[in-house]
């Protein structure tokens, strides 16, 4: 039977040894006079091993100070709680939260201190991790780079591992080579020697990580296979063990690793596997966020770019111009020389323009009449072939070279232009075909010989959409040309058959003026000379309507081509308008069409009088050609600084869709099958009002006659 | 009788223009271009008291042959009345006036008439 007292030491001894607390109680001399399992444990000790020892052994020296003030604070009575960093056995750091009391004997003095422990190593971890993030975050938002804020992270793992240094490599888009992303306590020269180091399966922690897509825990590197190439570099800074993990993106590609070294042989326990852990996915946020915001600016920018493109290609119908200007506003975007080739007919390749970073221009004025051959399997003539864009992302001297098919990268074997394209160091290019209405033209190679701009689907993308919008500016401008040729033939086909015309048209109205001369002169019996006269008279009608007409065909002849010239002069418009109308009366009064007449008087001014009296006669013709015989009506009235002439019928009318299209060269609303004409009077009309500096317009309802209004301005 | 001469290269409105003269009773004479008109009037002894003259011709057309023809002391008096197309043509040369093609006859005589009467008054 225990006694009650020790019964009641073995309840204490059980809650002391189950506690998941760690206890510590020392004495006055700091000696370690007992440990709970839990407190040992914590530390990497067993219970033995403490024993005895002074509390300053399990830490490092920087936390010896800190721990001799508290121990003073407990000498005074003082209770409290409060963090700690111990050092376990291997030499790593615990982070602790402490409830420190003193312990005094029955005469109050100082024999000693409790501690009950608890180890907070995760909570801090999470802390530093969390405060880390928060502060990449915020760098981020300001748009730093993306090194700085992977500062942030190897700066934390730092904090919370002892003496180790952290590195973050980032992958290249070609998936090839890592570079420094951050890495600031490592030796720069080591940094450097190891930026841009290929992946592989034996390139050390890191290269090797990034290759096998997983962790990578080299303890020692100097006997390590996979630091073979490497442990000597890796001796001349000290560093003894690397452990490094891939950064995953969240579609599963490796952006870069996340790698820890340290100058001790050693692998990570689990909480430093742990912080790997989470640095990594750390690590994989903040680039996956910066690659986000990259794409996000590069496509903003490529938009802005691809709408200014677009912009100056609308601003012009030169063929020749547009065909200059692409090449170099590519340069100007994204490429480091542009060279834009076109198909002849026998299907053979040619350079029609090109342009170049001016560094370059020296050897690439070489390649001006560079020939890309249409056989070749890559490059411009397989974008050409398949009508398709290809992405060479990545070119190596090597595929310079004629290889295994007898052919490299590029669209030629010319041993001189694979020459130029090598001393030009060619990394990256894209080919892309110029397809106008569906068929291929030509294409242009846009190249870079810059090792940070190897081109992406993105910049892909963009030139072909700048190839489209290229394409549909050659096809306006090829349109145009046409378009302006036929105009020209058109003209000069008028001019000359006009004045063809006229020669024949001389003769005929001379003999028939001659005719009626010698009648006059002999006398010939009346019947027959009555007979004769009316023929004459027909005969005469009739060469003057082709007269007319020869003349507005040379109206047109000379508006198309500038030519209109004005003689104006001081005269009476109410009066000119009068006569003219007294020259067309009998057309009037023949078709027995009533024609009311409104004319202000005396309205003077500067006008080309043959010409406003073409202007009255055509408005006035046409009232009648469509007014289906009901009356017109003609309205002169001026104000101070305009004259207004307005002539009205009630006739067919004009539909709206063709209101304006009349006063177009050839155009007409009416049916050609029920009106003749060559559609040409309101198109001259409208010419010679415009170059009086006046306006023509119309207002209609179809099938409710038509209403012309002709405003002059009074002031030349 | 009043004499002019015609220079036209086309033959029928040659023709025309003479047989309407002559019915006007006018004396003409007739030149199928620039230069033989120029080697009519230098060794004729008589005068045209008017020139109808063409423009477009070939061999030598109606403004060299009118720069000719101000050129030479004799002949430099003889007015000039141009028949064309191209009213607006025959702005630089140095004439009395034009006629425009296609030509009213009855028109055509008056304007003769008017500057071969007007010749008369100068006389």
């Amino acid at each position: 039977m225990l006694k009650k007292h020790e019964h009641r030491d073995v309840l204490y001894r059980q809650i002391v040894e189950n506690s998941e607390e760690g206890i510590w109680v020392i004495n006055d001399k700091s000696e370690t006079t007992f440990v709970n399992e839990k407190m040992a444990s914590m530390l990497g000790y067993s219970r033995e091993e403490m024993l005895g020892k002074d509390m300053f052994y399990f830490m490092t020296q920087e936390n010896v100070e800190i721990a001799k003030n508290n121990m003073n604070r407990r000498k005074t009575g003082v209770k409290e709680n409060h963090d700690f960093i111990f050092q376990t056995k291997a030499g790593r750091k615990v982070w602790t939260s402490i409830a420190a009391s003193p312990i005094n004997d029955q005469n109050r003095n100082f024999i000693g201190a409790l501690g009950m422990v608890n180890d907070i190593s995760e909570r801090r971890k999470s802390e530093t991790l969390l405060l880390a993030q928060r502060r990449i975050f915020e760098l981020l938002v300001m748009d730093a780079p993306i090194e700085s804020a992977l500062v942030e992270l190897t700066n934390a793992l730092e904090y919370l591992l002892d003496d180790v240094k952290a590195s973050i490599l980032l992958l290249d888009e070609d998936g090839l080579r890592l570079w420094t992303g951050a890495a600031p306590n490592l030796p720069k020269a080591y940094s450097e020697a190891i930026n841009g180091v290929p992946i592989g399966s034996k390139t050390g922690s890191c290269g090797t990580s990034a290759f096998e897509k997983k962790l990578i825990i080299v303890s020692d590197i100097k006997t390590d296979p996979l630091w073979e190439d490497y442990k000597n570099l890796a001796d001349l800074y000290n560093l003894r063990s690397c452990w490094s993990s891939p950064i995953f993106s969240r579609d599963n590609k490796v952006l870069g690793t996340f790698a820890v070294y340290s100058d001790k042989v050693r692998s990570p326990n689990e909480f430093e596997l742990q912080l790997i852990k989470d640095a990594t996915a750390a690590s994989a946020l903040s680039i996956e966020h910066k690659r986000a915001q990259q794409n996000l600016k590069i496509s903003r920018d490529n938009a802005t770019f691809h709408s200014e493109a677009r912009k100056s290609l609308a601003l012009t119908l030169d063929y020749e111009k547009i065909l200059n200007d692409i090449p170099q506003l590519i340069v100007s975007h994204y490429a480091d020389w542009c060279f834009l080739c076109h198909l002849d007919q026998d299907g053979e390749l040619h350079t029609t323009a090109f342009a170049s970073d001016t560094s370059k221009t020296h050897l690439i004025k070489q390649l001006e009449n560079y020939r890309p051959d249409m056989d070749a399997p890559e490059g411009l003539p397989r974008a050409i072939r398949n009508s398709e864009a290809v992405l060479y992302a990545n070119v190596n001297e090597e595929q310079l070279k004629p290889g295994p098919s007898g052919w490299p990268i590029i669209g030629t074997r010319n041993p001189e232009v694979l020459r130029i394209m090598t001393q030009l160091g060619l990394k990256s290019y894209m080919a892309i075909p110029i397809i106008v209405r569906g068929k291929t033209v030509g294409g242009f190679l846009i190249a870079s010989s810059s090792i940070k701009k190897h081109y992406n689907q993105f910049d892909l993308q963009l030139a072909v959409e700048l190839a489209h919008s290229c394409a549909i500016a050659i096809d306006n401008s090829i349109l145009y040309r046409e378009s302006q040729q036929a105009i020209a033939a058109r003209d000069v086909f008028i001019s000359v058959a006009s004045h063809e015309f006229r020669t024949p048209l001389t003769i005929l109205r001379g003999r028939i003026d001659l005719l009626s001369m010698i009648l006059e002169k002999n006398s010939i019996p009346q019947a027959l000379s009555e007979k004769l006269s009316s023929t004459l008279h027909g005969l005469i009608t009739q060469s003057e309507r082709i007269s007319k007409l020869v003349d507005t065909l040379l109206d047109v002849s000379r508006i198309g081509t500038g030519r209109l010239f004005l003689n104006k002069e001081d005269i009476n418009l109410s009066e000119l308008i009068a006569e003219t109308i007294g020259r067309m009366k009998p057309e009037f009064e023949a078709k027995k069409c009533s024609l009311e007449v409104n004319i202000q008087k005396d309205i003077h001014g500067k006008w080309d009088s043959l010409r406003i009296e073409q202007v009255i006669t055509n408005l006035l013709s046409n009232a009648l050609k469509f007014g289906q015989d009901r009356p017109v009506e003609i309205n002169v009235v001026a104000d101070a600084a305009k004259v207004y002439i307005r002539v009205r019928d009630h006739g067919l009318g004009i539909p709206v869709q063709d209101q304006q299209r009349i006063f177009a060269c050839f155009e007409r609303a009416a049916s050609e099958k029920h009106y003749s004409g060559l559609g040409l009077g309101l198109y001259i009309t409208k010419q010679i009002v415009v170059a009086h500096d006046g306006t023509i317009q119309v207002e209609s309802v179809e099938g409710n006659g038509a209403c012309f209004l002709v405003e002059l301005p009074l002031i030349d | 009788m009043k004499l002019v001469m015609i220079v036209e290269d086309d033959i029928e409105i040659s023709k025309i223009l003479k047989e309407t003269l002559e019915l006007a009773a006018y004396q003409t004479m007739t030149a199928a271009n620039g230069k033989i008109a120029l080697e009519l009037l230098t060794q004729s002894k008589r005068l045209p008291d008017l020139i109808l003259l063409d423009l477009m011709m070939p061999v030598m057309n109606g403004w060299e042959f009118a720069t000719e023809v101000k050129k030479n002391k004799r002949l430099a008096s003889i007015p000039i009345l141009v028949i064309s197309a191209f009213v607006d043509k025959a702005d630089s040369i140095d004439c009395v006036g034009f006629i425009q093609k296609p030509i009213n006859l009855s028109e055509l005589l008056s304007i003769v008439k008017s500057h071969l009467d007007e010749g008369v008054r100068h006389a």
